[in-house]
């Protein structure tokens, strides 16, 4: 074998593994990934059984039920449509009513929401990005002052320097 | 004052970079001592202005001086003392201040180590130093100074991010960052080698040893930030494919690209282009990590807060730094010489496999990352990559480079002999076998996947001795000479053993416990019990306990097995007023290298009961244990004598002239 | 002073430093880059040599090692004695040359870092640890001291409307509601209406008529509620208006709505639960059910502020008034203020229009002795005593509460 042989060998060899590699990734982004959807989205468009879907929105007021055991019931809200979802597992900790929360998962064939993961905010000032950027979208947010239907939070002028 | 003096000092270590930036490389490039000198102090210089600065906000952090803004966002008076302290980085602006101090004092340790350096080399790597912390001085001081102050100052602080009050955070970014931040050496010497047009013999001796402590770091730094994730998250999961994390992985897996390529640099002065151009990789993805961690154009479970504008500037620096290296790359890298020749079966190849499966696997990773941004701004759906993504891409590209690794130490260099280490590996194969065959009897052929998986394990863990106890010769000299011939071994060698053992101790964990961890989730009541993997576990009862600044809900569990109590757990949930944020303390007993982890919920309408998770996690320590094993071998790689940093002392140089 | 003391000495040494190597005299020549290769290869051959010693590289491995170091060595040397190569460099800068840049150095290192620093820095500003400002006398005067200031400040530039912004709620905090409403007055005409302007200018209004929400201090909140329909503040002090003026069916729905817009955690919850139950009481509707906010964990956690007789005193103890104390504990000293005397107010007015009400007494009592305010709690139980029939059940009730409370009947005969 000559030097310019080898050579052509090993960048053969070199671009099997790597177009092996992308091969992998191309079949992996179509079949493993989840779409980022609102509830309105999911309203307007069902997708597939077995589309893994994220959901995004707030937890609408007063739709957590808990049947005693660690089943929990919820609706997803973008304040113009809702779905209802079930979770079986421990909530995050932030979880709460009226806030952000993204749920992760499939939608059943009865229109629920079957989420395999629950994520909400991380801290009080994070809000899901997709969340925002949506509702944003579409004019139920804004910067700085968050949901638009939203009361004001604070008693009155806070101490000077206030806020993050 | 003291905190003005630290802004000052940050403002005034600016304008030392600035000198530095530019004096050092003129005087290079006209063969100036005197200006190249001027880099030595400036770098020295700037770390202790770093430092004074760095030292007065942890000052205001440890007296809780509310009047700066940072220390009231991030801090409160009656957090423990520890965490008074480690607020100083638990946020944006001072964890920049932490980044740039770090890169500083990489600066320094070039600058005060350097002296048998080639003059020029050293003043040019000192400059490229000096435009990146120049770069990310403005970045702090224009988008976030961690010195703004509040007046009048208000009576009480905000409190630190609640999952960020623990140890974790006086441990993890530190050392994540001497890891990322240190690649920057690298980097800076890449660079210099492009600007001079030429590569030093001493350039390669350099350029590992600072790469095996940032990637001993870094190894580190990755491996408790999953072990914190795993039992403050209360998810139980110890990696999670999260965009964060990800960004830390990408530069370990280049970085351990180049620790390989910079070996066959050294020894055979062959794959210089390639170096250098991977030291350049994996510094921009530590900047890119860096980038999407701070920006906010990620979704993450680890959160940081985020400010477009911030995102913008980082994302200037970005294009400057990758842009203009590649294009330097892509003008110079023709003008430096090639190196020696060898074989495909070979030391060298197996490295070069090695360099080509971690760098298509950081690609993958890469792709994962960055694919859905992209999608965003082209086609602007939204779309979330997650494990199954990875388990697809990363796994199977890994698994022939993890098969290959026993080959390559016992490979000689410029020509080997496959069959000649294949023999030498006879035992690793059949304990490999073994386990396989045990794996699959224990699970009644069920677990095909599983069985292989821990042969691959088993494969790693003994391959990777051979090459030590073939060295050693223990069979054919009997054991005294072995063990003298063993203990005379260099310590390369066993830290090549030792780093590539852990690989196969973290493999083993995570095939355990991905394949053999039991999971229950259930409502439970004081009193009530709940059996997992032969363990019985009773509810004892429920307690509250304040703490300094939040109150805790503890829930009481003992263990016992066949009637005996084995030990007891405690998991409980605090409630942090100052923010109204509850977080999950997880609780763990570690029984041999296995834990049993426990997580408590919601507490049911009627408060009687309790929503708990339990997990069976068997071998699951492994998984960072295996990670300590590795930075200890490189560790014990770093200690070799004839890796030791720097050339010769001057003074020998006419004797070892006359010796050649 | 002292800081730029600091600082100038920080910048002297730094520059000096910097611009010392510049100095000497003479360039010593920098080693040509090619001889330091050949030492680095040098060294690297007696390694090898050392390594062949302890016997840790086999013969033949040593061999090749050698052969191809010892070629990069000759290849090293040959470069080192090549003119060309070897002798690259070196020309070093004239004199002159260095000097200008030793001095511009030295001009332009601290120009730029005191330029920078002055835009980015507040100089003048001390530290103000925890600790330091702990000390009472310490704080009061610090804030005075501040206020001071500020008004110095705006003295000299009246116009300055942030100035007036920042001062507002400080006065309000330190109990000078007069000046509080003049700096919003300052503020609304120099900064523009806000919702939180009005609210404040409302707010010390209310506090100046001890907690009563007047006509101008009602005018400024609903102005507030114009400019931002959804301002909770404003619309707590318009519902506390409804109930102090006892108009029941508009209190009820002001509260009922605020209740229904607060978060869960509001601090004004309590009270708001308070005022519904009272307006409702009035109307003759059953009292709403248990808080429909705050969960009870939340109210188990004792705050800092409140009077140790609310926080443990149990279920029984804790009245809406009680626990409308102890959230306004979470608020500033200003609201918190306003907003208990309005309630009590509201309440004591109510008595005396109809003192058949037991369970209003005792509140009024206990708000009283919460507040500390002991002569009105004891008025306020005579009062409570002359309204009943003195062997009625209600009387005894009131002396057994009395009691309870450490109000006792014999200290009540010897103040009357």
């Amino acid at each position: 074998m000559t030097r310019k042989a080898k050579r052509l060998y090993s960048i053969g060899a070199m671009l099997v593994v790597v177009g092996a590699a992308a091969g992998l990734v191309l079949t992996a982004l179509s079949s493993s990934v989840a779409y980022f959807q609102s509830p309105t989205d999911l309203v307007k468009n069902v997708p597939g059984p077995t589309q893994r879907i994220r959901l995004g929105g707030l937890v609408e007021e007063g739709t957590v039920k808990r049947d005693g055991s660690s089943h929990v019931t919820f609706s997803v809200t973008d304040t113009v449509d809702s779905v209802p979802v079930t979770y079986t597992g421990i909530l995050p900790d932030l979880f709460r009513e009226g806030q952000g929360v993204i749920a992760e998962g499939t939608l059943g064939p009865d229109r629920v929401f079957v989420a395999d993961t629950v994520l909400a905010k991380h801290d009080e000032t994070y809000m899901p990005k997709e969340v925002v950027d949506d509702l944003k979208a579409r004019g139920l947010w804004e910067d700085g002052k968050g949901l638009v239907k939203k009361p004001e939070e604070t008693v009155s002028a806070a101490p000077v320097g206030a806020g993050s | 004052m003291i905190v003005e003096i630290g802004h000052f000092a940050l403002v005034l270590s600016l304008s030392v970079a600035l000198v530095q930036s530019v004096l050092p490389m003129l005087g290079a490039r006209r063969g100036d001592q005197r200006l190249m000198e001027t880099g030595t102090i400036a770098a020295s210089g700037g770390f202790v202005l770093i430092a004074i600065a760095f030292s007065a906000l942890m000052a205001s952090y440890v007296t809780s001086d509310f009047s700066v803004l940072n220390v009231f966002e991030n801090s409160n008076s009656r957090q423990p003392l520890l965490y008074k302290f480690t607020s100083t980085w638990g946020n944006h602006e001072g964890s920049m201040l932490l980044w740039v101090l770090i890169l500083a004092f990489f600066g320094a340790l070039v600058a005060l180590f350097g002296r048998d350096l080639p003059a020029t080399l050293k003043a040019n790597v000192l400059s490229v130093q000096a435009w990146i912390l120049a770069a990310f001085l403005l970045f702090i001081l224009l988008t976030s100074n961690p010195f703004q102050r509040l007046d009048p100052a208000p009576m009480e602080g905000q409190d630190l991010n609640p999952i960020l009050q623990d140890v974790g955070l006086a441990i993890h970014p530190p050392m994540l960052y001497l890891g990322y931040v240190g690649f920057s050496i690298a980097f800076s010497f890449a660079i210099a080698a492009l600007i001079d047009g030429r590569i030093d013999a001493a350039w390669a001796r350099w350029v590992r040893p600072w790469t095996l402590i940032a990637w001993i770091f870094l190894t580190l730094g990755i491996a408790m930030g999953s072990y914190w994730a795993y039992y403050e998250l209360g998810w139980g999961g110890w990696w999670f494919w999260d965009p964060v994390e990800n960004a830390s992985f990408m530069p370990w897996l280049a970085g351990t690209a180049l620790l390989h390529s910079a070996l066959v640099m050294e020894k055979r002065a062959a794959l210089k282009i390639w170096t250098i151009l991977l030291a350049i990789l994996t510094f921009s993805l530590s900047l890119l990590g860096t980038f999407l961690v701070r920006s906010g154009v990620l979704t993450s479970v680890h959160a940081f807060a985020t400010d477009p504008a911030r995102g913008v500037f980082i994302l200037a620096i970005l294009c400057l730094f990758i842009g203009g290296a590649l294009v330097l790359f892509a003008l110079r890298a023709s003008a430096l010489e090639g190196g020696g020749l060898f074989a495909p079966i070979s030391r060298e190849g197996a490295l070069v496999f090695n360099n080509l499966f971690l760098t298509t696997a950081a690609a993958t990773v890469l792709v994962g990352t960055l694919y859905p941004l992209l999608l965003e701004v082209v086609a602007g759906e939204k779309i979330s990559v997650g494990a199954p993504f990875f388990d697809l891409t990363f796994g199977p590209v890994m698994v022939p480079l993890l098969f290959a690794v026993p080959f390559g130490p016992l490979l000689g260099w410029k020509r080997g002999d496959l069959l000649g280490a294949a023999q030498r590996l006879y035992f690793a194969a059949g304990c490999a076998l073994a386990a396989l065959v045990g794996i699959l009897a224990y699970t009644g052929g069920t677990k095909i996947l599983t069985a292989f998986g821990f042969a691959l394990a088993f494969w790693l863990l003994f391959g990777s001795l051979t090459d030590l106890f073939s060295r050693a010769a223990f069979l054919k000299k009997g054991w005294r000479t072995g063990l003298a011939r063993f203990v005379g071994l260099p310590r390369s060698a066993f830290g090549t053993a030792l780093a590539h053992f852990g690989l196969g101790v973290t493999l083993l964990g995570i095939v355990s416990v991905s394949s053999f961890q039991e999971e229950v989730i259930t409502t439970m009541a004081p009193g009530s019990s709940v059996e997992i993997a032969g363990y019985s576990l009773t509810f004892d009862r429920i307690a509250q306990r304040p703490g300094a600044n939040f109150d805790a809900q503890a829930v009481h569990f003992s263990v016992r097995r066949d009637g005996v109590v084995m030990t007891e757990i405690d998991s409980s949930k605090r409630f942090f007023p100052v923010r109204q944020m509850t977080t999950t303390e997880s609780g763990i007993w570690t029984h041999g290298f296995s834990q049993l982890y426990v997580s408590l919920g919601d507490p049911s309408a009627d408060k009687q009961s309790i929503v708990v998770r339990i997990w069976w996690k068997p071998l699951v320590t492994l998984i960072w244990i295996g990670a300590v094993f590795m930075a200890v071998g490189g560790a014990f790689s770093l200690a070799d004598r004839r890796l030791r940093v720097g050339a010769p002392e001057r003074s020998r140089r006419k004797a070892s002239l006359a010796e050649a | 002073m002292v800081f730029w003391i600091v600082a100038a000495a920080m910048t002297a040494v730094v520059t000096l430093a910097i611009v010392w190597p510049l100095l000497r005299g003479r360039d010593e020549g920098a080693h040509a880059a090619p001889d330091h290769d050949v030492e680095v290869y040098a060294a690297q051959l007696r390694e090898l040599d050392g390594d062949l010693e302890r016997g840790t590289i086999a013969e033949t491995e040593a061999a090749t090692a050698r052969a191809e170091i010892g070629r990069r060595l000759l290849r090293a040397a040959g470069r080192a004695q090549s003119p060309e190569e070897g002798g690259r460099a070196v020309r070093s800068f004239q004199r002159p040359v260095i000097l200008a840049a030793a001095v511009s150095i030295a001009v332009m290192l601290p120009a730029i870092s005191f330029v920078f620093y002055d835009t980015v820095g507040a100089p003048s500003l001390p530290d103000r640890p925890l600790a330091l400002r702990e000390q009472p006398q310490q704080k009061d005067l610090d804030l005075a001291g501040l206020v001071e200031k500020a008004e110095a400040r705006l003295k000299q530039d009246p116009s300055d409307g942030s100035g007036w912004d920042v001062l507002a709620p400080i006065y309000l905090r330190m109990d000078r509601q007069a000046d509080a409403a003049e700096a919003y007055r300052k503020a609304i005409e120099l900064n523009g209406p806000s919702a939180s302007r009005f609210g404040g200018l409302g707010e010390a209004l209310t506090e100046i008529a001890k907690g009563e929400v007047t006509e101008d201090a009602k005018a400024a909140f609903e102005r507030a509620l114009q400019i931002n329909p959804s301002y909770l503040p404003a619309k707590f002090f318009l519902a506390l208006d409804a109930s102090q003026e006892q108009r029941a069916a508009d209190a009820e729905t002001r509260w009922t709505e605020l209740i229904s817009e607060s978060p869960p955690n509001a601090p004004w919850m309590r009270i708001a639960e308070a005022g519904l139950a009272d307006a409702r009481q009035r109307l003759g509707k059953p009292a709403p059910a248990t808080a429909s906010g705050a969960p009870t964990e939340e109210a188990g956690v004792a705050q800092p502020g409140s009077p140790p007789g609310v926080a443990s005193g149990g279920d029984s103890l804790v009245g809406p008034d009680a626990a409308a104390v102890e959230a306004a504990s979470q608020m500033s000293n200003g609201d918190r203020q306003a907003m208990i005397e309005g309630m009590v107010e509201t309440l004591a007015a109510r008595l005396k229009q109809s003192p058949d009400d037991v369970e209003g007494w005792k509140r009024l009592i206990r708000s009283y002795t919460v507040l500390g305010k002991t002569e009105e709690a004891k008025a306020a139980l005579a009062d409570a005593r002359r309204a009943f029939p003195q062997e009625s059940a209600a009387a005894r009730e009131i002396a057994a509460f009395a009691g309870e409370i450490g109000l006792s009947g014999e200290e009540e005969s010897t103040s009357r």
